[in-house]
């Protein structure tokens, strides 16, 4: 304990340090770290809150610049941009049912729906305050335990990759509050469209139709920018009125004193889960928001409100969503090896730097390595005390009449959208995609259960035929005593199911009986 | 072995007209990789000093898709006028020609090489789970336990994926391959003893295998041998 | 006897999803035999099945599209079965002017650059509105193009041109 608090303390001093910089000939003394932090969390909000541009790309450009920085100075900065696009996400998440990254796309579900009852100030500051939470405590995770951790992580191969999918999948329908059947069938269509473009197994490439822009399949910003941006636009232009997606009045701000009693334990509970998906490299930390939703839906005595604006609803998956964007750099520090391609980044950073990333760094440069887990928790802190007096303007934005804001979305989603890969078939496929989830809209099916079924897709099919190989074909594999998380989540998967299924069972045996008896 | 996997070259639409005044307008370099990736960040490093020594922007654009196929056709299509750079690597020069049934563009005819940029050597890295010390002792097991050893790699068709191959042709050993989608993920499991051994390129290969003892390792034939913490590396000079 | 459809909405839904999961189970394994010898040709080649210890790149599809028609079945005998909303109506205007705007801008900005694409999304995607004032949708025009060529093109350097490609000499770079 004590050797953390030490570390810890290294950390805080390399951050506050103070330096002497040489800015046009000027030479001043600054906290020069932590003013690259605030740098990075702030380009990392705009980023965030501008739809369909992600930290990827941002990242990518900053490079260049970061060359000229001291090491500890630049990962700092480029930390600062994940972190702080993880916060702007929801903003947009939540205002105009964007969901920019993957991860934001089930905060969308309630926090939209808080956001027309003209509670989009508590919405967006139970978001904030959620993921500051999470944020610190996923941090002190990372400080103490980044170690036996990475051990876990390493127990993960493909076939409880697999397993923990079908789990994934499994919860993925109690995102939708509707039918079951549909729910299933839309995780269905959303693993098939997920399975697009050049097979990883034998490098066919599949459903393209000849199309060489869909040789590396459908992007997600793609798909969520038309099933629900497009989407929501035609279904509210639609209406009658113009301003009658929001309330008109804006209502408080701040969350009341029954919002904090009902988002204290949904915060902890998601900060939990998160924490533990993000250690996994592959793919974790993108279910730790829809997980954690999930178990709220289930634990939750207010389960009813789900998808009709509940406080929990936010509350947990955008501390899930947090604590896994923290957690996620524990492969990163400790095995060198990176979880998703804003760390594949970093690595890129550090080599730029001539710093060799892996478990070595800890000890030859206990400053670096403290130095930027201790921006982590500053970088918390800014993203928080800034966001707070944000939400103030945010909501403003929501009284701007819709014949206005919409066109203003419009735009930025094409330009994001425009800027994956700089051709014209990205937006056209977007518009497609709007036009499928209007039609989905109208037939009562939910589009978050084939979002995610559409994330987890190739996912799924590359653990589950990598576990074929590497077993030789044996279908055992995964319930295998020898594989006992495989085995756990599959069971866990068809309890899951089970307690879904029943409700449902339950009132449609009752229906049946009610239609018996008038007859 | 295989040296060079790597091999970023810079080429542009062919038949450059030398012009003294070059450049009077912005450098488009193109980028037929997704932002962040090794070449995409190479790309970005050169595009920044280019700019200083040309006194123009040099605009690097990222062109994804199609394993680089797309990025290097439209800079074959674009207008030789010198204004158009792209960042090619062995896949879209050496690798997808013989890989894909039609490719858009042909490498030699359709394309002016600039210049070679960087070389990264690939490695084999073994798992520490397996009892071989050397690439000798390697082939020995393979030999010893045909289809029961398996080789990861970063993608179907990918340099290390050839050079596990040709590892396997050149040796007469049968392995098993197992494409991921990155050499990250399969770094990992090799790291867990899952898939025994990979030839992977040394900038991704380095972080998680750490040569320690180089310098005062005895040398195999024609092999470096190094140890670390949970892999251990060859690498093998051609 | 007639069957009676008592939910249109799932009825549809059903449809839907059959018929998606018969399209991926087609294209992934070619068009059947008999098909083909009506065409006279093979329509669709299709991927190799694989077996279940190396699967081939049809097998995934092969099994989801499956799935998904038989649940897209047990969907459609649901709308005979049970009662449930009709289809809302569908409203074309504002559809075509999203889906339009949008493809405009995209095909717009490589010839025409930034400043003239954004404005042609604007205008079409605010005439697919309710109310159309030509003032405000031109202050909103000249507002939201300054604001992206400063923050996507001067912040953010998306490699986008701002002006169009013909005019050789254009005064904001």
């Amino acid at each position: 304990m004590e050797g953390i608090f030490g570390n810890l303390a290294i950390g805080f001093i390399e951050v506050f340090k103070l330096q002497a910089i040489t800015l046009g000939g000027m030479t001043m003394t600054l906290p020069f770290n932590i003013i690259m932090c605030l740098i990075g969390v702030l380009l990392g909000t705009l980023i965030g809150v501008l739809p369909g541009i992600g930290p990827v790309a941002t990242i990518a450009m900053l490079l260049p610049v970061t060359f000229n920085l001291a090491p500890i100075a630049a990962l700092i900065m480029l930390a600062g941009i994940y972190y702080g696009a993880q916060y702007g996400g929801s903003t947009t998440a939540i205002l105009v049912n964007l969901p920019g990254e993957s991860s934001s796309v089930v905060t969308c579900l309630d926090g939209y729906q808080m956001a027309r009852q003209g509670r989009a100030g508590p919405a967006l500051a139970t978001a904030a305050i959620a993921s500051f939470f999470a944020g610190c405590v996923s941090t002190l995770v990372v400080a103490m335990f980044a170690p036996p951790l990475a051990e876990v992580a390493l127990k993960f191969g493909p076939a409880e990759y697999f397993s923990l999918m079908v789990l994934g999948l499994v919860a993925a329908v109690v995102l939708a509050s509707g039918s079951l059947v549909k729910a299933i069938c839309m995780v269905l269509l959303g693993l098939l469209l997920g399975l697009v473009g050049t097979d990883v197994n034998s490098g066919v490439l599949r459903f393209a139709f000849g199309i060489s822009e869909m040789a590396d399949g459908i992007g997600f910003v793609t798909v969520a920018m038309g099933m629900f941006g497009i989407c929501e636009i035609i279904a509210n232009l639609e209406q009658k009125e113009h301003r009658e997606v929001f309330t008109s009045k804006v209502g408080s701000l701040m969350p009341s004193k029954e919002d904090w009693k009902r988002m204290w334990k949904p915060i902890l509970r998601g900060t939990t889960l998160g924490s533990a998906l993000g250690i996994l490299p592959g793919g974790g930390a993108l279910l730790a928001s829809f997980g954690a939703y999930t178990l709220e839906k289930k634990v939750s005595a207010y389960a009813h409100q789900f998808g009709k604006g509940a406080i929990e609803g936010v509350a947990a998956p955008e501390a899930a969503n947090n604590a896994g964007a923290q957690t996620s750099f524990i492969p990163l520090l400790t095995l060198g090896i990176p979880s998703n391609a804003v760390m594949a980044l970093m690595i890129g950073a550090m080599m730029i730097q001539g710093i060799a990333p892996g478990p070595q760094v800890m000890t030859e440069r206990p400053q670096l390595f403290w130095g930027m887990i201790a921006s982590m928790w500053v970088g918390n802190l800014m993203l928080v005390i800034l966001n707070l007096p944000l939400i103030g303007m945010w909501i403003k934005l929501l009284t701007v009449p819709y014949r206005i804001l919409y066109p203003s979305i419009l735009l930025f989603m094409a330009i994001g959208v425009f800027s994956i890969s700089n051709q014209p078939f990205d937006c056209f496929l977007m518009a497609m995609f709007g036009l499928l989830g209007y039609v989905c809209v109208k037939l009562g099916c939910e589009p978050a259960p084939l979002i995610l079924g559409f994330i987890l897709g190739p996912l799924m099919e590359e653990n589950l035929r990598r576990a074929m190989l590497l077993s030789r074909g044996d279908p055992f594999v995964f319930i295998s005593p020898s594989k006992p998380i495989s085995m756990g989540f599959l069971i866990a998967s068809v309890a899951l199911l089970v307690i879904i299924a029943l409700p449902a069972l339950r009132k449609k045996r009752e229906e049946v009986f009610v239609a018996e008896e008038k007859t | 072995m295989k040296r060079a996997l790597l091999l970023l070259a810079l080429a542009a639409a062919a038949s450059v007209a030398a012009a003294q005044s070059w450049p009077s307008k912005p450098v488009r370099l193109i980028v037929p990789y997704a932002p962040g990736g090794p070449v995409d960040i190479s790309a970005r490093l050169l595009a920044a000093k280019l700019q200083d020594a040309l006194g123009q922007a040099v605009v690097p654009e990222n062109r994804p898709g199609a394993g680089g196929n797309i990025g290097v056709d439209l800079a074959a299509k674009s207008p030789p006028d010198g204004y158009t750079l792209v960042m090619s690597a062995i896949a879209t020069l050496a690798i997808n020609p013989s890989l894909y049934p039609s490719l858009p563009y042909d490498p030699l005819k359709d394309l002016r090489h600039v210049t070679l940029l960087v070389q990264v050597p690939n490695v084999l890295i073994v798992t520490n789970e397996l009892p071989a010390k050397n690439v000798k002792e390697l082939i020995a097991l393979a030999k010893q336990r045909p289809g029961k050893l398996d080789f990861g790699s970063g993608s179907t068709g990918s340099t290390g994926h050839l050079a596990g191959e040709m590892f396997k042709s050149m040796t007469g050993t049968f392995m098993v391959h197992i494409p991921y989608k990155g050499s990250a993920p399969a770094l990992a499991d090799m790291m867990a003893g899952r898939v025994h051994l990979m030839f992977d390129n040394l900038a991704s290969a380095l972080p998680a295998s750490r040569p320690k003892r180089c310098a005062r390792s005895r040398r195999p034939p024609s092999c470096a041998r190094a140890s670390c913490p949970s892999c251990r590396r060859w690498t093998k000079p051609a | 006897m007639k069957i009676k459809i008592k939910s249109q909405q799932d009825w549809w839904a059903g449809l839907m999803f059959i018929g998606f999961g018969l399209f991926f189970i087609v294209f992934a394994l070619g068009t059947p035999e008999f098909i083909d010898r009506i065409a006279g040709a093979k329509l669709i080649g299709g991927y190799q099945m694989g077996s279940s210890v190396r699967m081939g790149p049809a097998y995934f599809p092969v099994m989801l599209g499956g799935l998904l028609a038989v649940l897209g079945l047990v969907v459609l005998f649901d709308s005979i079965v049970e009662k449930g909303p009709d289809v809302a109506k569908f409203h074309f205007r504002p559809l075509l002017f999203v889906a339009v705007s949008s493809l405009a801008f995209a095909y717009l900005l490589k010839p025409l650059g930034l400043v003239l694409a954004s404005a042609a999304l604007v205008f079409i995607s605010a005439y697919g509105g309710h109310e159309f004032k030509w003032k405000e949708v031109a202050i909103m025009t000249v507002v939201l193009v300054i604001f992206s060529v400063l923050v996507f093109v001067k912040a953010l350097s998306l490699p986008f041109p701002i002006c169009p490609s013909f005019i050789d000499n254009c005064p904001i770079r």
